[in-house]
Parts: structure tokens; C-alpha cells; sequence
């Protein structure tokens, strides 16, 4: 019998043992092999993130992804980024570097919390104090350029919030009213919020105190570099971080430390794997599963597709008119198909200014049946099949299937070609007819309509095609196009009347984490809300501004959206911007070689573009 | 007399032909001359008679475009006789006679030399390719040849370009680059015709003197009667490609046979004639050589021509009696009537 | 002679006063400056500025004064400190991101510019001496051709069939391998072939003006007299080819290399940027267009400073080529 009794406890003491043993086994790349690096298990934190998603395949370990663009700075960032919480296709977000954000009752006070055990790329812990360090020293300082983002501005004070540490992995976010949906909100806003304070804490604290000289050398001792202004500096280092050498970051991918490949702005630059990532996939393989980005750069987009064709490079949006030329090459190729966001095709896209000087065309243009009469004027189906070779259909401005607020409706509104209507229709909003067969103001003034667009993007090409038909429905038009920068300094002087394809188009993820992003403000390339002033709003104008203001105080995600179709009604109702030819799809074209990379996702600035397709999930197979 | 002597050159039916697109142009159809050790043989002729073209095919210079035919045997300074035409124009043995055994100097002293190099370097470039590889020697040489020619201050004169130089002046240092080797014969066409009459004189006096010095034949070309009277020996006339007579320069001047020949004669400006006499000259001018007919070249414009002969068949050339030789139907049958008449 | 190249080079300095302010001038003429660039170039990849941080910028990067003032720090800075600028668009100093480029341009210019002339030079010779020969014909067709095609589209067509033919695009003078991991002599081969393409395509375009050119100027000087005296001397045709003719037919060639100092150094802009060539031609067009001003104008600055010293070289070259020159300059 105490046989038996210390048999079935040594047994006890063994089946007890199995659970701590059972624990999970992490593998590293065998890059990191004779690195003497720490074991994967101290590197990775105490609950690594696990990339699981269905479509992913377990990867192997090793390999280049070679990259070639005339990247800027956000091309290198975009598709590494790692903040605090990241979104999904669907539009939701989910947690990423905080494992958790949590409201209190009134959603005023809001908890993040951080994983336990990660670190820094260059292995020392990151913990609250770089989160809470980061607002308080730098965005509250202006330090980086940017300050306090509006995610972290009270809805209706307007006044910054309180962020606090709590412990080493946990902190708070304190607001004077409730702030519903604040981790979107910091996700299209701010991302990031964390910088690492033991590299850059002197740095800044002289910046605070004033201290240039004291700043500068600091700074470029750390990146080696020459900047001789503080306040680019800030912003180069603590905003645009991942493109110096020398700056750690929680990225798969770290900019290399070797002289030669780390310059962004040179020949050749090499991005390495982190060997601090706090990811793995389903099977305890530490990612990324690629060792290196590697980039080229190349400023000529064709260029970029002869590399891709010659399979120097892996990877490159395509234009649909390349796509037959890609799939023809030697190298292996395919295709993946992402949806776009846009409202109407860009390059076909009309904006009026419903906030110019002149009385008479603002209230021309704040008049829907004006707006109603260009749009049909138009027979669509010549002009999509001229313009876009016959790639495009007839379109509007409208929402794409799958996005909130779509209908059939309003896809197909005012598409139809009807000049003896839109001549009824600029009558009723107010022309009389002159005798040069123009329409002209009701008090005699002549109308002209003058169009702009920036030079050198199609817009001639697409002027020259639409102008006859408004030609034909008596509406004199003009065209100038030239350069960026004069464009945009017309349109900081409010001097543009009506803007033709404009650089962004209007339309994005969603209304109510970008309002900006749907109305012909957007044009302007200024933050929408503040600058399209509530007193400069009239009418519907107004009412969409009320709604978004509501928006921000509202908490319950029935109510949210039901506010949100409210406003795309109004947009609806407005149709305040015309396109003429439905949007494109986005095209990526990618060498076979390259595995994990997802169809069917959304390209958009808030999905990071190329930051959905988690490029720390690719691996390569030959 | 000259019969004992060897001649340092004999011509033997020489002639120069230019492919054109026309047909065949013969500027040279025939030359036969010889010419003896240290006697001066003139070369005269109308500008375009083929003077030009027969001195430069001795030295092989003549432009890609021409041909020649015929002999020119030259005999060098062991005695051997060479034909100069079977010699390949660019090759070596034809190097080595051009510059050391016989000199060309030429009419327009101007642009005889290169404007890039200095007269004295120009000049030793001759005594460095046939005289002597080095570099100190040669200049001395040169040097010295320049005094001879008498160009002043040889020194400093050595070191400046030719557009330094005067006009006679340059024909010095041409002479001087012709002779620096101290050839056996001496080309010399037209030498003073770009001179003016002083400068002419005191070149003609220092060819004269360089050739009693140095032995030498030469060849003098000329359209000039005066200055062949002065400075020739033997005179051969040129017309139309052919010599149509030659003789001692008595010979010619005094008793010229050939109707050509008693037209250049007559044509010449005699000192005491009245202003108001007219100049003679030849009627008509010097046909182009192009496809030509046998027959005498002369015949158009011969005061003494012989229908059916002189235009049917070329005249042979008949000697006079010693060195005096024509080639003239008109000459050949009054001879034979002296002959039969004695 | 030298105080004739000291007066020369005291010249220099008020052509380059005039230069350079016109340059400023020019330069900064368009509206907007290089913060309105800049502006566009983040809202193109989704970042908004507003009104009051595009003033900030402005002062930031020193553009908040009127520009003759942003003139004269410049000049004060050159002439003081040899301090050209900063570069707002490489976020470094002026002098800095030329120096980056300056030795491969230099490379690439002196190997096209030594392929041209060394190419050049025999051909003309040749065809003048085997005037209306099937070598001449031939030969002068080829050179027509290189001149007559434009430089991109000669590049874009080689690049074409290189890509037809071996299934890679030979774009750039490196390879992904040789900027990871130095050069190395295995890559020589492969170095050598991308140089090619440059070089045949920089280098045929200027070899046909110099191949006429020669041709044209040999002809003229073998029918001179000098040259048949040079023969009756008893030169060779080889010393009367090269010693005597050549020196004289150099004379429009010399004055031609005026121009290829600038040349060499800012290589070709078209080219450079059809076949992703890393040289400082490209680089200008840049800074150009987005108002980095100088960047832009100290590589213009430095471009007028080589055609008046190329300048003054030649005409020194020209002198001591042709003693009739010097001759003149003394009287």
C-alpha cells in the first residue's frame, strides 16, 4: 500500500511537472545563430503575440524581400509599422503592441495595457515609461513636430489629456468628457505613442530646456548624423524614427547599422530582422520569417516594373493596362487584387470649392441642382471607355460595394446622359442662357468655370474629353494645370474654383474615423475639421459638421453607426462631389516566390497600405 | 661631251594618266629627258602643259588619283640605276631617296612649311631621317645650312615658326631644308614665281652658288624665259604633255625649230621694242588633255601644220644635230630635205 | 603667358558674382519654395500639414525671408566658411551630397568622355585617309546613327534586347550583389557589361560631330602643300598623318573640350535617369524641382565655374597646339 501511495504521488509530482513543461517552446531563425544573443524564450515577451490568421501558411526561416521604390519616408514605414493597436479589414481594430485597452464606466478614463517582457530591438525592456514619457515629454512639448494629436484632445474642450503610468505595463488616459472610440482614434491619429526614452531622454530634455547645442550633439550621436535645426531634427527622429540608424523600435524590421546600407536616401539600403520581435506564428517560430528588406531605389515607376519583370524585385503595385505584360514575363508573377476605398475613380473626380470668395459661384456650387445638371450632362459610357481604354465603367462618387453606406442607388446616382435636363436644371439653379450659348449669372455676370488640376497627371487628357459635353450643355469652362506647389498654395489662398483630379481623391475606410476624407475639402490637403470652418458651413454643410460633433459624444456602436449613415446620407443627398468613372481595384504584383501574401484586403492610409498584408508573416520559397 | 658623262636621270616615255568620270585625262603623255651630273635642265611650258605632274612622278609624289607609265631611271650614289616608278610610292627605298638624294622645293614658300613647328625644327626633321640620329649633330648641320643659305641670325631664326618669316626669307629656309642633305639633284618648280623681282634675283645668284658647291643636277621648272635663260643649261619645251624640243639654252633662244618654241620666243618682252608695239602671242590657248586623238598637240593653233600629217600621226622627235632634238612633222621633213639637199 | 592667364582667371570672379545671383534668382522664381514641395510630397503619401505648421517649417528651413537675404547668407557662407548650404531635401549638407556622387560621375564622364575621343579620333582619321572608301561610308553611317537617335531611346531599345535576350534588365551600373557586398573581382564582368550600355549610348551621341569634324579638318590639311613638301623630304605617311596634320586638325576638337569639364561633371541628365545611373545629373533635376535651393544652386554654381576654367583650358590648349595663336595673343 506506501508503495502504491508513493507511486501515485511520484506519479502526481510528474503529471504536475508536465503542464510547466508543456509550456511552449519558442524557435528562433537560424540567422540569429552565433549572435550570441540571449535564448528566443528571455527575448520574446512572457505572451508573444501570435500571428495566426486563416489564410496563413507556417513559414520557413531565411531569404531577402527585395524591395525598389523612390520610397519617402512613409514607404519604408507603412509596411513595418507597429502601434499599439492596429485595424483590420473590416475596419475594426484590433490589440497589437497593447494587449488590451479598457474604458471605465463613463469611457473617460481609458486603461492600456502593455505585454509583459518585451523589449526594445536593441534588448532593453520596453515598458508604460516609454509610453507615458513619450506623451508627456515630447507631444506635450512639441518636441517631434507634431504635439498632441486630436485622438488625445478632449471632444469637446479640446483639451489634451492626462496620460499616466499605472505600473511598468500599464497606463492611463484621462479625459474631461467621454472619448468613445478612442483606440481607433489613436490609430488613425497618433499609431505609435511610445518612443524609447532610454535612448532619447537627454536628447529631448535639452530640446525642453532650450539646449541646442547640448541637443543637436546628442542627437547626431545617435544617428550619426549632421542635422544643424532642433526642430527637424525632433521630427526626423522621433516621427520618421525608423528611417535613421541607430533608433531602436518594436518593428520586425530595423534599419541596418552598417555604413553603406543605411541611408535611405542612397543607392542601396537593407532593413534587418529584429532580434527582439515579440511575434510568433501558430507554431512558436519567432517572426519575421524573412531575414531582410532590401531597397533600391528607383524613381521611375517604369523602371520599377522592368525590375519586377526581371525578378530583381519581389513586389509592386501594377497598373491594370500592365497586368497582361506581367503575367507574359519569364519570371513567375501573380496577381492579388485588393479593393479601394475611393469614392469614384480619382482621376475622374470634380471638386467644387463650396466655400469660394465669389458670392455668385459659392452659392452656384453649394446648389445641388447645378452639381445634378454637370453630372449628367456627361454620357459616361463614352468618356469611361475613352478614358480608362475600356479597363473602367461609368461610375459615381459614391461608397464601393462592402463599404458602409453603399446602395445600388446612389452607385448609379445621376449617371445617366441627359443635356436637355441639365440645361432645365442649371435654369432652375438660377443661369439664363446668353447669346454666345454659354450660360451666365442671373445678374448678368459671365460665367466661366474654371478647372485646375496639379500637371502632369491625366487631367489634360481627362479635361479634353469632358469639356465638350459641358460644352454642349452651355457651360464655359477653362483649364489650367502646373505644378504642386503653385496648386497648393492656391489652394491655402482659397483661389481654386473647381479642382479636376485631384492628388487624393475623396473617399476612405470610414466616415467617421475620417470625416475629411469625404467632402471636396480634402482637396486642400488640411486637417477637414478646424480648417472647413463650422461658420464658413451652410446647410447641409453644417448639419454633416453637427453630426460628427455627435458623433464624437456618442459611445454605443448601434448609435455610432446609425449617426455615420446619417452623414452619408447627407452625402448622399448632396452628391457634393462628382466623379464620372467608377474606381479601379488596386493590383499587387508579386513574386511567386513570396508566400503569405494576402488577396482580397483593402488599400488604405489607415490600413498602412501595405501594412495589412503584415509583411512579418512573408516567407520565401523557391 | 655629255656622251661620256652617265646621266644622273633619264625619263623614258613618261606619261601621267587621271581616271575621271570623263574619260581619261593624260596631262603627261610621253616625256622623254636626261639630265647630266651638275647641269641645270629648264622645264618650260604654259601653265597646265603637265610641268607639275612630271616633276613630282620622279619623286612619287603625286596624288593617289594619278598613274604613270613609262621609266624614270635614276642612277644613285653606288652607281646602280633604279626605276623610281616600279618603287612603291610609300615605301621605304623611295624614303630614302626623297629628301637625300633628290630635293623638291616648290613655288609657294608660305605654305611650305607646317605653321605648327619651328623652321629649324622643320629643316633638321631632314637631317635626322637621312643624315644622323643625333639630335646635337643634326641641329649643327642644320645650322650650318641655314648660314648657307643666308639667313641671318641662324640662331634665334632656327627657333621661330613661319609666320615669322618673310616671304623670301622662307625660300631661304625651304632651300635650306631641300639641300641639308646635299642631294645629288635638285627639283625645283617654280621657286621664284611668289617672289618679288630683288628677292627672285638673289635666290636664282644662291641656287646658283649651292649648286657649284655642292655638284649637283637640277631640275628648273619654270614658265619664266628670263630667269631660264639665266640660270638653265639645256632648256626642254612642254606642250600638251610632250616635249615638243630641246637643246642648249643657246640653242633654243637663238634658233628655236619647233612653231611653239618660235612662238614662246617671240612672245617674250624684248628690252628697247616700242611701247607701242603689241605683245605676240600664240593664238588660241592650250587644249584639255582629255581624250585625246594621236596627232600633234599643237596642231590647232600651228602657224606651220600639215594637213592629213600633223593631225593623223604623233611626230617623232628628231635630233637637229648634237643636243638639239624637236618633234615637229614641219621640222622632221625640213631636215630631210637638208639631208638629201647635202 | 601667365599674366595672361591671371587676368584670365581675375575675370572669374565677377562672371561668377553674376552667375551665381542670377542663379539664386532663377532658382527660387517659380512661386512657392521648397516647404511647398515638401508640403505636397507628404500629402501625396498621407500626412497633412496645417497652415500654422507649414509656417513653422518655413522658418525652420530659413525660408521665412525675403531671398536676397537668403542670397547673401548663402554667398557670405560660401566665401567665408566654404559652407554651400544645406540641403533640405537630403537633410545634409550641400557639399556633402555632391561629394556622394562626385567620384562615380567623374568616373563615368572620363570613361565616355576618353570612349569618345578615343573612338572618335582613329575613325576620322581613317575616313579621311580612305576618303569615299566602303570603311569610310560605313563607319560614318554608324556615327550618324549614334548622334541621330536619341540617347533614351538608344538606351531603352539595348535595354530591351538585353531583356529579350537573357531575361534580365542590366539597369544601373550595380547589381543588388555589388552594393550589399563591395566589389569584388567577380563582379568585374558583369560591372563592365552595365558599363557598356552607358557608354555606348552617353558615348555614341557625341562621336559622330567629332568623327565629321576630324574628317573634315584631315582632308583639309593633307591637301596642303605642307604635307606634299614633308613627303618630298621623305617623311613617312604615318609622321605626315599624325605629326603634322593631326596637330592641325585638332584645333575645333580642343576648343570642344570647353564644354566637357561641365560635362564630366554633372554627366548626362537624361541617360542617368533612363538607365538609373547614380551620378549627379539626376540629382540637379531633383533639387530643381523641388526647390532645394542649394543643392541646386551650388551644383549650377559649380557647373559655371568648370565652363570658364574648361574654357580657359582650351584656349591655353589651343595656344600651345598652334604657335599662330600665341603669336597673336602677343601682338
Amino acid at each position: 500500500m506506501k508503495k502504491l501511495i508513493s507511486l501515485a504521488l511520484a506519479l502526481l509530482m510528474v503529471l504536475s511537472m508536465i503542464p510547466a513543461s508543456a509550456e511552449a517552446t519558442y524557435t528562433e531563425a537560424p540567422y540569429w545563430a552565433d549572435k550570441g544573443l540571449p535564448p528566443v524564450a528571455e527575448r520574446l515577451p512572457l505572451e508573444p503575440m501570435v500571428e495566426d490568421a486563416a489564410y496563413l501558411e507556417i513559414g520557413t526561416y531565411g531569404g531577402e524581400l527585395k524591395r525598389a521604390a523612390d520610397t519617402g519616408n512613409w514607404g519604408n514605414g507603412k509596411p513595418i509599422e507597429e502601434g499599439l493597436f492596429r485595424f483590420k479589414t473590416d475596419g475594426t481594430v484590433e490589440p497589437n503592441v497593447a494587449k488590451k485597452a479598457e474604458p471605465n464606466a463613463d469611457y473617460t478614463v481609458w486603461t492600456i495595457y502593455l505585454r509583459e517582457g518585451m523589449k526594445w530591438s536593441d534588448g532593453v525592456p520596453f515598458t508604460a515609461e516609454d509610453c507615458v514619457w513619450f506623451y508627456n515629454a515630447v507631444c506635450l512639448n512639441k518636441v517631434d513636430g507634431k504635439g498632441v494629436r486630436d485622438c488625445h484632445k478632449d471632444a469637446e474642450t479640446k483639451n489634451p489629456a492626462k496620460v499616466e503610468k499605472v505600473d511598468d505595463y500599464t497606463f492611463t488616459v484621462t479625459f474631461e468628457t467621454p472619448k468613445y472610440n478612442f483606440p481607433a482614434d489613436l490609430t488613425v491619429d497618433l499609431k505609435w505613442h511610445y518612443a524609447p526614452k532610454h535612448i532619447f531622454e537627454k536628447m529631448v530634455q535639452a530640446v525642453i530646456d532650450g539646449d541646442t547645442e547640448t541637443a543637436l550633439a546628442e542627437g547626431n550621436a545617435i544617428c550619426g548624423g549632421s542635422f544643424v535645426d532642433v526642430g527637424k531634427m525632433g521630427k526626423e527622429l522621433l516621427y520618421y524614427f525608423w528611417n535613421y540608424p541607430g533608433v531602436p523600435t518594436l518593428n520586425p524590421y530595423v534599419l541596418s547599422t552598417e555604413a553603406g546600407k543605411n541611408n535611405i536616401k542612397g543607392e542601396y539600403y537593407e532593413y534587418v530582422r529584429n532580434p527582439y520581435y515579440w511575434k510568433v506564428d501558430a507554431n512558436g517560430q519567432q517572426l519575421p520569417y524573412i531575414d531582410k528588406i532590401t531597397g533600391l531605389t528607383v524613381s521611375n515607376v517604369d523602371q520599377q516594373l522592368m525590375l519586377l519583370l526581371d525578378g530583381t524585385v519581389d513586389f509592386q503595385t501594377v497598373a491594370m493596362e500592365d497586368i497582361p505584360t506581367v503575367l507574359e514575363s519569364k519570371t513567375k508573377i501573380n496577381i492579388y487584387q485588393w479593393g479601394t476605398t475611393g469614392w469614384g475613380d480619382t482621376g475622374s473626380q470634380l471638386h467644387f470649392n463650396l466655400n469660394v470668395d465669389d458670392a455668385n459661384l459659392k452659392a452656384l456650387f453649394n446648389n445641388k441642382d447645378f452639381r445634378q445638371g454637370m453630372s449628367i450632362c456627361v454620357d459616361r459610357e463614352e468618356v469611361a471607355g475613352i478614358y480608362s481604354g475600356g479597363w473602367c465603367l461609368p461610375g459615381q462618387a459614391a461608397p464601393q460595394i462592402g463599404a458602409l453606406g453603399y446602395s445600388e442607388e446612389w452607385a448609379n446616382q445621376w449617371i445617366e446622359y441627359d443635356v436637355n435636363k441639365a440645361k432645365t436644371l442649371f435654369e432652375q439653379a438660377g443661369l439664363v442662357m446668353g447669346s454666345d450659348n454659354f450660360y451666365d449669372f442671373a445678374d448678368g455676370t459671365d460665367f466661366v468655370l474654371n478647372i485646375v488640376s496639379v500637371a502632369d497627371n491625366g487631367a489634360a487628357d481627362t479635361y479634353k474629353i469632358l469639356e465638350p459635353y459641358f460644352r454642349a450643355a452651355g457651360i464655359k469652362c477653362t483649364f489650367k494645370d502646373s505644378d504642386r506647389g503653385n496648386i497648393d498654395n492656391d489652394l491655402m489662398a482659397n483661389a481654386v474654383q473647381c479642382m479636376l483630379s485631384p492628388v487624393t481623391g475623396i473617399g476612405d475606410v470610414s466616415i467617421a474615423l475620417k470625416p475629411n476624407a469625404m467632402i471636396p475639402g480634402k482637396a486642400t490637403n488640411v486637417a477637414w475639421y478646424g480648417t472647413m470652418k463650422k461658420e464658413n458651413a451652410t446647410g447641409d454643410l453644417l448639419k454633416l459638421i453637427e453630426l460628427y460633433e455627435q458623433l464624437a459624444k456618442t459611445g454605443d456602436a448601434a448609435a455610432r453607426q446609425d449617426l455615420e449613415l446619417q452623414m452619408l446620407k447627407l452625402h448622399q443627398e448632396n452628391q457634393w462631389t462628382l466623379a464620372y468613372v467608377q474606381s479601379d481595384l488596386q493590383y499587387w504584383a508579386v513574386n511567386d516566390r513570396i508566400k503569405n501574401f494576402p488577396d482580397g484586403a483593402v488599400a488604405s492610409d489607415i490600413y498602412r497600405d501595405l501594412g495589412i498584408a503584415h509583411c512579418q508573416c512573408w516567407f520565401i520559397k523557391e | 661631251m655629255s656622251e661620256t658623262k652617265q646621266p644622273i636621270i633619264q625619263v623614258k616615255n613618261l606619261g601621267v594618266n587621271i581616271k575621271m568620270d570623263e574619260g581619261l585625262l593624260t596631262p603627261v603623255r610621253g616625256v622623254d629627258f636626261e639630265i647630266y651630273p651638275g647641269e641645270t635642265l629648264g622645264l618650260v611650258g604654259e601653265s597646265g602643259c603637265g610641268k607639275s605632274l612630271t616633276s613630282k612622278a620622279i619623286l612619287g609624289i603625286n596624288d593617289k588619283k594619278c598613274t604613270s607609265t613609262g621609266e624614270i631611271l635614276f642612277r644613285d650614289e653606288t652607281d646602280k640605276v633604279v626605276d623610281l616608278l616600279k618603287l612603291n610610292p610609300r615605301g621605304k627605298e623611295i624614303r630614302a631617296i626623297r629628301g637625300k638624294q633628290i630635293s623638291m622645293i616648290f613655288q609657294e614658300p608660305m605654305v611650305a612649311f607646317s605653321p605648327m613647328y619651328t623652321i629649324g625644327s622643320q629643316i633638321n626633321e631632314a637631317t635626322l631621317l637621312h643624315i644622323t640620329r643625333d639630335k646635337k649633330k643634326a641641329r649643327e648641320i642644320s645650322l650650318e645650312m641655314m648660314k648657307m643659305v643666308g639667313i641671318a641670325n641662324a640662331e634665334k631664326r632656327y627657333d621661330q615658326y613661319p609666320h615669322e618669316f618673310s616671304g623670301g626669307m622662307l625660300q631661304r629656309a625651304l632651300i635650306a631644308m631641300a639641300l641639308v642633305c646635299r642631294p645629288r639633284m635638285l627639283i625645283a618648280d617654280e621657286p621664284t614665281t611668289a617672289l618679288d623681282v630683288t628677292i627672285q634675283a638673289q635666290i636664282l645668284e644662291l641656287m646658283q652658288s649651292l649648286q657649284k658647291e655642292l655638284g649637283m643636277a637640277i631640275l628648273f621648272i619654270t614658265h619664266d624665259l628670263g630667269t631660264v635663260a639665266k640660270m638653265c643649261d639645256r632648256v626642254a619645251v612642254m606642250y600638251l604633255g610632250k616635249i615638243v624640243e630641246t637643246g642648249t639654252a643657246r640653242e633654243i633662244y637663238k634658233n628655236p625649230q619647233h612653231p611653239y618654241t618660235k612662238g614662246l620666243m617671240g612672245s617674250v618682252h624684248k628690252i628697247g621694242s616700242l611701247k607701242a608695239d603689241r605683245l605676240f602671242s600664240i593664238e588660241g590657248t592650250v587644249p584639255l588633255a582629255l581624250n585625246l586623238q594621236p596627232g600633234c598637240g599643237f596642231y590647232e593653233r600651228c602657224g606651220d601644220r600639215i594637213e592629213g600629217v600633223c593631225n593623223k600621226i604623233d611626230p617623232e622627235t628628231i635630233n637637229l644635230g648634237g643636243t638639239h632634238c624637236v618633234a615637229c612633222h614641219r621640222c622632221k621633213r625640213a631636215a630631210e630635205k637638208e639631208a638629201v639637199t647635202e | 603667358m601667365l599674366s595672361y592667364i591671371g587676368k584670365r582667371i581675375l575675370m572669374f570672379i565677377p562672371t561668377l558674382i553674376i552667375i551665381s545671383f542670377l542663379i539664386f534668382f532663377i532658382i527660387q522664381l517659380p512661386p512657392g519654395d521648397y516647404v511647398t514641395s515638401y508640403v505636397a510630397a507628404m500629402a501625396a503619401e498621407g500626412e497633412i500639414f496645417t497652415a500654422e505648421q507649414i509656417a513653422d517649417l518655413r522658418v525652420q528651413f530659413g525660408l521665412d525671408d525675403p531671398w536676397f537675404i537668403q542670397y547673401f547668407n548663402w554667398v557670405k557662407g560660401i566665401v567665408t566658411e566654404g559652407d554651400f548650404g544645406y540641403s533640405f531635401e537630403y537633410g545634409r549638407d550641400v557639399w556633402d551630397v555632391i561629394m556622394d556622387r562626385l567620384y562615380l560621375t567623374l568616373a563615368v564622364s572620363f570613361i565616355i568622355l576618353i570612349f569618345q575621343y578615343g573612338v572618335s579620333l582613329p575613325i576620322g582619321i581613317y575616313c579621311a585617309n580612305h576618303q569615299y572608301s566602303a570603311g569610310d561610308y560605313v563607319l560614318s553611317f554608324f556615327g550618324f546613327i549614334g548622334t541621330a537617335t536619341p540617347n533614351f531611346l538608344l538606351a531603352i531599345i539595348i535595354m530591351y534586347y538585353i531583356y529579350v535576350k537573357t531575361g534580365n534588365v542590366y539597369l544601373g551600373l550595380f547589381s543588388t550583389e555589388m552594393l550589399q557586398n563591395g566589389m569584388r573581382w567577380e563582379y568585374v564582368p558583369e560591372f563592365l557589361g552595365r558599363c557598356a550600355i552607358p557608354l555606348i549610348v552617353i558615348g555614341t551621341s557625341g562621336t559622330c560631330g567629332i568623327i565629321r569634324t576630324v574628317r573634315a579638318q584631315m582632308l583639309d590639311e593633307q591637301a596642303r602643300q605642307y604635307t606634299l613638301c614633308a613627303r618630298a623630304k621623305g617623311c613617312s605617311e604615318w609622321t605626315i598623318t599624325y605629326k603634322y596634320c593631326l596637330r592641325a586638325a585638332l584645333n575645333p576638337v580642343v576648343s570642344g573640350l570647353a564644354g566637357s569639364l561641365r560635362t564630366i561633371f554633372s554627366g548626362s541628365t537624361v541617360s542617368a535617369i533612363v538607365m538609373n545611373l547614380a551620378i549627379q545629373g539626376p540629382v540637379l533635376l531633383a533639387a530643381l524641382k523641388s526647390q532645394d535651393m542649394y543643392l541646386a544652386g551650388t551644383i549650377v554654381l559649380i557647373q559655371a565655374v568648370l565652363v570658364l576654367v574648361g574654357t580657359l583650358l582650351s584656349d591655353i590648349a589651343l595656344a600651345w597646339l598652334d604657335p599662330r595663336i600665341r603669336f597673336a595673343e602677343r601682338s
